[in-house]
């Protein structure tokens, strides 16, 4: 049976082995060259992926898991392109630095807890990791700039006990929690503030003389290590700073 | 109906997820549901604008390309997102049972469909 997930690797371009390879990427590029460049990438995931799941032979599914793109991006990055690409103004960039490489590096570790005790357990080491794997930034056609960021919080819990039988055993346990932030500095020519707009957990509107900044935040708990958030978490967020801004003048874009 | 102004032929469909503004493509072909004049962009394989499409949820042919799965993503965020998207473009009949947020003063200088000034 032919390798097929080996094939669709070869097919890729050097850059997007690249990609594949280490997980990581960023650059100022338009959001249709994002999407040359990372369709292809987010395909041989899609194919990779059923593969994995049985859809082919042992050495296929073998190189399915050494090869394998986080679902972040196929699911959440890649889609995001096609909407942003609405309303980024034609031309501007789409600067993304995307770091899917997961979060449980020493690099990325914030801090660690003193060793301490907890019965069963005769030592417990919490260590909190900050992953920030999705950040954005571009300029719309209406003239406001976007941020966002996605950052993935885990605490992984390492614990060590000894049984009745003198025997030593240690488990880790990771948790995640999903951040996202959305920042809109939307021109005064253009937008006025506003009341009213959706709820949000952290929300955060900052007028200047200039422009209006709109910051909009919230967390969400991941069920597990590999879930990815829903797309829709961060349109609702943007949506939601475009409704804390009303239109203040009429113009044809 | 075509959106001609000036002697150009340009696209009837509206640009953007968050604000909606006008498509400065020229049309070439015609939506056999909507009439309208239609960019390239903006026509599927079945000869109706992307817009119609995404209103009769035929999503197969809104996952050709990025444009056809933002239309579509667009049409169902205003639905069940409770959007009401910022409008910077020129009036439109067919935008009619969409809520949208636009600027509403008569003493404004209203500049649809003239030189705007930037």
């Amino acid at each position: 049976m032919a390798n097929t997930v080996k094939q669709a690797f070869n097919a890729l371009t050097p850059q997007q082995q690249e990609i594949v390879r280490t997980r990581r990427f960023s650059g100022a590029r338009t959001p249709d060259e994002w999407i040359a460049l990372l369709g292809p990438v987010a395909e041989y995931d899609r194919h990779a992926d059923q593969v994995r799941q049985g859809g082919g032979g042992f050495f296929a599914r073998r190189y399915a898991r050494k090869n394998d793109v986080p679902n972040g991006l196929r699911t959440f990055a890649f889609p995001l392109l096609a909407i942003l690409r609405e309303d980024i103004e034609p031309g501007a960039p789409l600067e993304l630095w995307v770091d899917l490489s997961g979060p449980l590096q020493s690099g990325k570790a914030t801090r660690s807890t003193p060793p301490y005790k907890k019965p069963p357990y005769r030592k417990i080491v919490d260590t909190f990791y900050d992953d920030i794997w999705l950040q954005g930034r571009t300029r719309f056609a209406d003239g406001s700039r976007l941020q966002f960021a996605v950052i993935d919080h885990v605490r992984s819990t390492f614990k060590e006990k000894k049984n009745p039988r003198g025997k030593i055993k240690r488990k880790t346990k990771n948790k995640k929690k999903t951040e996202l932030t959305v920042t809109l500095t939307a021109s005064n020519r253009m937008y006025a503030k506003t009341a009213g707009g959706r709820a949000a957990p952290k929300v955060k509107l900052k007028p200047a003389d200039k422009h209006t900044k709109v910051t909009l935040g919230g967390t969400l708990v991941a069920p597990n290590m590999e879930a990815v958030p829903q797309l829709e978490s961060l349109i609702e967020l943007i949506s939601g700073a475009y409704e804390r801004v009303a239109p203040a003048r009429r113009k044809k874009l | 109906m075509t959106a001609a102004f000036g002697g150009l032929d340009l696209c009837s469909c509206k640009r953007g997820f968050f604000t909606l503004r006008d498509c400065a493509n020229s049309a070439v072909a015609t939506c056999s549901v909507c009439s309208r004049r239609i960019c390239p962009e903006h026509i599927t394989q079945a000869g109706i604008c992307v817009e119609c499409a995404a209103k009769r949820e035929e999503d197969a042919a809104l996952d050709e390309d990025a444009t056809g799965y933002a239309i579509r993503s667009r049409h169902r965020w205003y639905r069940t997102g409770d959007y009401s998207p910022v409008y910077w473009g020129t009036g439109d009949p067919y935008w009619s049972d969409t809520d949208y947020r636009w600027y509403d003063d008569p003493n404004d200088d209203d500049d649809g469909g003239g030189f705007g000034d930037s």
